[in-house]
C-alpha cells in the first residue's frame, strides 16, 4: 500500500523531530545510568587462566598453579649495559639496593649475597638451619678454633663481611646459612655480581610481588623498575659529573656515546609489550574501521544522522551485554570484552536492515513489523549459537556467551521497538538505488548459475582431505610476541641459570613435612646428576626450609646454657676478647633451643614466603614438592632417574599446556555441533516449511564449509578463536540467507521494490561488516588476525552462497518495470 | 704539600698497628710493612704468631693466611680496605684530586703538627667507615688512623715511627707520638 507522491501524513512521518530528539536523548541517558550501575559492579579481569579449560589431570593442574603462582612467572630478568663493566657493577648494586626497598618486588638478586637476606625476626633461626651445627659444633675445642679465627677477621679488614656478626654468631652459622642458599647455578661475576660471559652487561633477576596473571601489578612493578634505573643514572651523574664520563668516553672514542640501556624480559614484559601492542592496533584499525562504516553507511543513505542513529541499537547492545556478564559473572575479562564487542558486529546489520526496507510514507514502525520475523529469526539464531559456548568448559567463554547473548537480544529489541521511535520521514526510497537495481537486473542469470554452490561445496570437502597442519596445538605461536625477543629471553634465563619454564619434578607426599623430608633427601641424587652433565641446576623447598625432623636434630646439639658458658670461657681464655663481649651468642642459642621449628607459615610477609610458594604446592589430598630445572640437557636420563622413585614424576609442562589445548577442544567442538543443530530447529519452526529451511540453511552450511576449506589451503592451522569467528561469519551468514529467502518473488505488485530494498541492505550489511573485519585481518597480532581473516573470508563465502541458492528473481517470466 | 709528601714507587714503610673494638678486652698489636712495588698495587704483610699477606690490585683483593688458602674477593665487598687503599694511593701519588673526589677534606693544626681529616663521600663507604686521619709533622707522615661505624678503630704508625711505638711503654706513651692529638 505505497502513497504516491511524497506527501507526508503526520502518521507516515512519525513524531515531530523536538519529541524525536527528547526521545533519543532519553534513550542515551537511559544507556548511560545501566552502563553506569553495570560498570560499578563489574571489574575487569586480566587472568588469563579465564580461557584456559579445566584441568583434568595432576600434570595440567600443576600447570595451571605454575601459571599463576609459580615463581617463573614473576621472575624478570634484567640486563644493564651502555657502560664499562665498573660502572655497570655499581649500577647493577645501586638498582638491587633500590629493588629490595620498593614494595612491587619481593626479592631482587645480583650476586651479592647480604645479610638482609635472612630477615631480622627470623635471625635466630641460623641455628636450626645451618647444615654447621653438627655434634660437637659448641664444645670448647671447636669454639676455640672459631674464635681464633673471628680474632684473625677482627685484625685484618679483610675479615669485613663478618665483623658485625661476631658477638652474636662467632661461629657465623648465618654465613653458612646464606652459602646454603645461594642459588645452585650462578652465572659468572665480575666485581662480586653477575656478568654475562662477555662482561657488557651486568645481569640481575627480580622476582614482582604480583602475580604472574595479573597484568596490572605487573605493569607497576615494570614502571617502579623503570623509574629506579633512571634513579640510579640520576644518582650516578649527580655524584661524578665529569670524572665519571669523560674515561669511558675516552677510552671509547668521541663519537660513539655509550647509552646506558635497561632490557627487561620475562613474562611480565612480554605481557605488558601484547598489551600495548594490542591496544595500539585495536584502536588503530578500530577507529579506521568506525571512520569507514559511517562513511559506508552515509553514502549508502545520502544522509549523515542515519548512520549516528544505527548506533543506538548497538550500544545498547553494548551496554546490555556489559550488564548482563556484570550481573552473572561480576567480572569481564580484557579478551572477552574484546571479543564481545567484535562479535555484536553482527548486530550493526539490524538497524540497516530497518533503514533500507523503509518507504516513503510508511511509518518506521510498519517496517519494523514487515520485516520483524526475519530479523527475529536470525538474531535469536546467533544468539543460541552463541548460547552453546556456555557450555564449552571455559570461564571466558562463558562470559563470551552471556556478553553476546544479551547483546544480541538487546539490539535486535531496540531495532524493533525503539529504533522506529525515533527515526524520522524517510525521503528516499532505497528500491532507486542503482546497485541494488542492477543486481536485480542479473538475478535470473545468476539463479541460473546456482550449479556453483553444490559444486563449490564438493570442491571444499575434497579441499578439506588435504593433508596439512589442522589445529594449531603450540600456545607459543599464538602469542604475538616477537622470536627474537623469546630467544634473548631464553639466552638471558640460561645466563642465569634461571630455571626453565617447561621442565618440572614433581615430588608427591601425604603431608607438607613428608614432602619436605623426601626432596631433601633426593638432594645428594640431584647433586650427582648435575655433577654428571644432566642438568645445571634445580632448586627445591627443601634447600631453605630443612624438614622438622631435622631442625629438632640440630636443636638437640645445642648446648644447655651453663654447659655453653663453660665451654666459651674455655675456649675464650688467652685470647683478647672481652669476657662479656659473647652475651649476645649466648642469649641467642638459648632462645634457638626453645624455638619451635620453622614452618612455611612461619615465613609469611618475609621474602622466602613467595619463593617457597612456588616451589610447594597441593593437590587435592597431596602435597607436592616441587623441584625446578636449568638448563636440562638430556630429559632422557632424567626420565631413567625418576623411574627409581616411584612418587617422584618428570613433568614436561610445554606438552601439558598442549594436551590442555587439544583436550577442550573436542567439548568445543561438541558444543558446536549441538548448537548448529538447535539453531537448524529454530530456523525451521519459524520458517514453518521444511525447504524454505533447507533453502536457508543449506547455502550457511555450505560457505562454513567453504570457508573452513579456504583456511586450510591458506596453511592456517585452527585455534579457538577461528573457531569462534566461525560461528560469528555463520550468524551472519544465516542473517544474508533469511533475508534473501524472504526477498523471493512474491511482490510482483510493485515491480519488485521490495527485492531491491533487500538487496540494498544486504549489500550494504556484507560492505561494511567486510570492511570492518578486513582492516582486522590486517593486524599483526595473531589472534585478532584470525577474527579478521575468518569472517572477511565468511562474508564473502555466505554472501555468494546465499546469493546462489536463496535468492530468486522477482518474477519468474520477466525483470521488473524501471520507474 | 700533598705532592710533597708524594712518595714515587716502589715505596715501601715499616708499621705498627693498634686495632681495638668493642668485642675486644685489650686492643690487638701487630706490625709489619706496607709497601707498593708499582703504581696501584698495595701490600700490606703481617708478621707475628699468624702472617698474614694482603694484596690490593686492580679492584681485587688477595689474602694469603698461614695454613690457609688463599681467599680472593673484590675489593668493593671490604669498603674499609678500599678507603685504604684509595688514600694510600692517593696519599703516595700526592694526588689532591681523587682524594677530593671521595673524600671531604680538613686540614687542621700547623706545619709542625698537622692533622689531615678525611670522611668518605661514597654512602656504601659512609656506612662502615665513618672517617680516616692523617698525623704527621713537617713532611712526613707519623699516624694513620681508621675508624670504623660499629667503634672499631685502628691506629697505625709508620716509618720510623713504627718502631718507636712498638718500643713504648703503654697507650697514652704512644698516642703521643703522633703528635696533634684529635680533638
Amino acid at each position: 500500500m505505497s502513497v504516491q507522491g511524497g506527501g507526508a501524513s503526520p502518521e507516515a512521518g512519525g513524531a515531530a523531530p523536538r519529541v524525536r530528539l527528547g526521545l533519543i536523548a532519553l534513550w542515551l541517558v537511559s544507556l548511560a545510568a545501566i552502563a553506569w550501575l553495570a560498570l560499578a559492579q563489574l571489574k575487569l579481569s586480566g587472568d588469563l587462566r579465564l580461557f584456559m579449560p579445566q584441568p583434568r589431570d595432576a600434570a595440567q593442574r600443576l600447570l595451571m598453579n605454575q601459571l599463576g603462582e609459580g615463581p617463573g612467572a614473576r621472575l624478570l630478568l634484567l640486563a644493564l649495559s651502555g657502560a664499562e663493566p665498573d660502572m655497570l657493577a655499581e649500577r647493577s648494586r645501586a638498582l638491587r639496593e633500590r629493588l629490595l626497598a620498593s614494595p612491587e618486588f619481593v626479592w631482587a638478586g645480583n650476586g651479592e649475597e647480604g645479610l638482609e637476606a635472612i630477615p631480622a625476626a627470623l635471625a635466630d633461626y641460623r641455628y636450626l638451619l645451618s647444615p654447621g651445627v653438627v655434634e660437637g659444633a659448641f664444645a670448647a675445642p671447636a669454639l676455640r678454633a672459631a674464635l681464633q679465627q673471628r680474632l684473625q677477621d677482627l685484625a685484618s679488614p679483610a675479615g669485613a663481611l663478618a665483623a658485625p656478626l661476631i658477638g652474636s654468631d662467632p661461629t657465623l652459622e648465618t654465613l653458612r646459612v646464606l652459602e646454603a642458599w645461594a642459588p645452585a647455578a650462578e652465572p659468572q661475576r665480575f666485581d662480586g655480581v653477575w656478568f654475562s660471559p662477555d662482561q657488557a652487561q651486568a645481569l640481575l633477576v627480580v622476582e614482582t610481588a604480583a602475580p604472574g596473571f595479573d597484568p596490572d601489578g605487573q605493569q607497576r612493578a615494570l614502571t617502579a623498575l623503570r623509574a629506579a634505573h633512571a634513579q640510579v643514572l640520576v644518582d650516578e651523574s649527580d655524584a661524578s659529573p665529569d670524572a665519571s664520563f669523560e674515561a669511558p668516553i675516552a677510552r671509547v672514542g668521541a663519537d660513539r656515546a655509550l647509552v646506558a640501556k635497561l632490557e627487561i624480559s620475562g613474562p611480565g614484559a612480554f605481557a605488558e609489550r601484547m598489551a600495548a601492542q594490542t591496544r595500539g592496533e585495536a584502536t588503530r584499525l578500530g577507529g579506521f574501521g568506525i571512520a569507514g562504516l559511517l562513511l559506508l553507511m552515509a553514502l549508502a543513505y545520502r544522509s549523515l544522522s542515519l548512520p549516528l542513529l544505527g548506533a543506538l541499537p548497538l550500544a545498547t547492545g553494548a551496554v546490555a551485554g556489559l550488564a548482563s556478564t556484570a550481573w552473572l559473572f561480576g567480572e569481564v575479562h580484557g579478551i572477552t570484552l574484546a571479543f564481545g564487542f567484535t562479535l555484536l558486529g553482527v548486530a550493526q546489520d539490524y538497524p540497516v536492515h530497518l533503514f533500507s526496507h523503509r518507504r516513503i510514507g510508511v511509518p518506521a514502525a510498519a517496517t519494523a513489523r514487515a520485516i520483524w520475523p526475519t530479523l527475529a529469526t536470525g538474531a535469536f539464531s546467533s544468539a543460541l549459537a552463541y548460547l552453546v559456548f556456555f557450555f564449552a568448559g571455559v570461564d571466558g567463554l562463558r562470559q563470551l556467551a552471556a556478553l553476546t547473548v544479551a547483546g544480541l537480544l538487546a539490539a535486535a529489541l531496540a531495532t524493533r521497538f525503539l529504533l522506529p521511535a525515533v527515526l524520522g520521514p524517510q525521503r528516499r526510497d532505497l528500491a532507486d538505488a542503482r546497485l541494488p537495481r542492477a543486481l536485480q537486473l542479473r538475478l535470473r542469470h545468476v539463479h541460473r548459475q546456482r550449479w556453483l554452490a553444490p559444486v563449490l561445496g564438493a570442491a571444499a570437502g575434497v579441499a578439506l582431505l588435504l593433508p596439512g597442519p589442522w589445529w594449531q596445538d603450540d600456545l607459543a605461536a599464538l602469542t604475538p610476541v616477537p622470536p627474537e625477543l623469546l630467544q634473548r629471553d631464553r639466552a638471558l634465563r640460561q645466563a642465569l641459570g634461571a630455571p626453565d619454564v617447561r621442565w618440572l619434578l614433581a615430588l608427591r607426599a601425604d603431608s607438607r613435612e613428608a614432602a619436605l623430608e623426601r626432596s631433601a633427601a633426593l638432594l645428594p641424587a640431584l647433586d650427582q646428576l648435575r655433577s654428571d652433565g644432566v642438568l645445571s641446576g634445580f632448586e627445591l623447598a627443601a634447600r631453605y626450609l630443612p624438614s622438622a625432623a631435622l631442625q629438632r636434630q640440630r636443636q638437640q646439639q645445642l648446648p644447655e646454657p651453663q654447659t655453653l658458658r663453660a665451654a666459651l670461657a674455655e675456649a675464650q681464655s688467652g685470647l683478647a676478647f672481652r669476657s662479656d663481649a659473647f652475651e649476645g651468642f649466648l642469649a641467642a642459642v638459648e632462645r634457638a633451643r626453645r624455638l619451635s621449628p620453622l614452618r612455611v607459615e612461619d615465613l609469611a610477609g618475609t621474602a622466602l614466603e613467595l619463593r617457597l610458594a612456588g616451589l610447594l604446592a597441593r593437590d587435592g589430598e597431596q602435597h607436592l614438592a616441587l623441584i625446578q630445572l636449568s638448563g636440562l640437557e638430556q630429559p632422557k636420563a632424567l626420565l631413567e632417574f625418576t623411574t627409581r622413585y616411584p612418587e617422584l614424576d618428570l613433568i614436561d609442562l610445554k606438552t601439558t599446556a598442549n594436551g590442555l589445548a587439544s583436550a577442550w577442544r573436542g567439548q568445543v567442538l561438541a558444543t558446536m555441533a549441538a548448537g548448529a543443530v538447535l539453531l537448524s530447529m529454530l530456523v525451521w519452526l519459524s520458517l514453518r516449511s521444511a525447504r524454505r529451511a533447507a533453502r536457508v540453511l543449506l547455502p550457511v552450511a555450505l560457505a562454513s564449509l567453504l570457508v573452513l576449506a579456504l583456511l586450510h589451503l591458506m596453511a592456517l592451522p585452527l585455534t579457538l578463536f577461528h573457531l569462534i569467528s566461525l560461528v560469528l561469519a555463520a550468524g551472519l551468514g544465516l542473517d544474508y540467507a533469511l533475508f534473501f529467502e524472504r526477498s523471493r518473488g512474491g511482490f510482483e505488485s510493485d515491480g519488485g521494490a521490495d527485492q531491491r530494498r533487500t538487496l540494498h541492505a544486504l549489500l550494504l550489511c556484507a560492505a561494511s561488516t567486510l570492511l570492518v573485519f578486513g582492516l582486522l585481518s590486517l593486524s599483526s597480532i595473531p589472534v585478532l588476525q584470525a577474527l579478521g581473516t575468518t569472517v572477511a573470508l565468511g562474508v564473502v563465502c555466505h554472501f555468494l552462497m546465499a546469493l546462489l541458492l536463496a535468492a530468486a528473481p522477482a518474477s519468474p517470466s520477466s525483470p521488473s518495470t524501471p520507474a | 704539600m700533598l705532592a710533597a709528601l708524594a712518595q714515587p714507587a716502589p715505596a715501601q714503610t715499616a708499621y705498627f698497628e693498634r686495632r681495638s673494638s668493642p668485642l675486644l678486652a685489650e686492643p690487638l698489636l701487630f706490625a709489619g710493612t706496607l709497601s707498593q712495588p708499582q703504581p696501584g698495587e698495595l701490600i700490606k704483610t703481617v708478621e707475628g704468631d699468624t702472617p698474614e699477606r694482603l694484596r690490593i690490585a686492580d679492584e681485587r683483593v688477595e689474602v694469603e693466611r698461614a695454613g690457609q688458602p688463599t681467599r680472593r674477593f673484590s675489593l668493593k665487598r671490604a669498603p674499609e680496605l678500599a678507603a685504604l687503599s684509595a688514600s694510600f694511593e692517593a696519599l703516595l701519588r700526592g694526588d689532591l684530586a681523587l682524594l677530593q673526589k671521595h673524600y671531604a677534606l680538613d686540614m687542621q693544626g700547623s706545619a709542625s703538627a698537622w692533622n689531615l681529616r678525611l670522611a668518605p663521600l661514597n654512602r656504601r663507604l659512609q656506612k662502615r667507615v665513618s672517617s680516616l686521619s692523617l698525623y704527621g709533622q713537617q713532611l712526613e707522615w707519623r699516624c694513620f688512623d681508621l675508624d670504623l661505624i660499629d667503634g672499631e678503630r685502628s691506629r697505625m704508625w709508620l716509618g720510623e715511627w713504627a718502631a718507636r711505638a712498638a718500643a713504648a711503654a703503654d697507650e697514652p706513651a704512644r698516642d703521643a707520638l703522633c703528635g696533634a692529638k684529635p680533638e
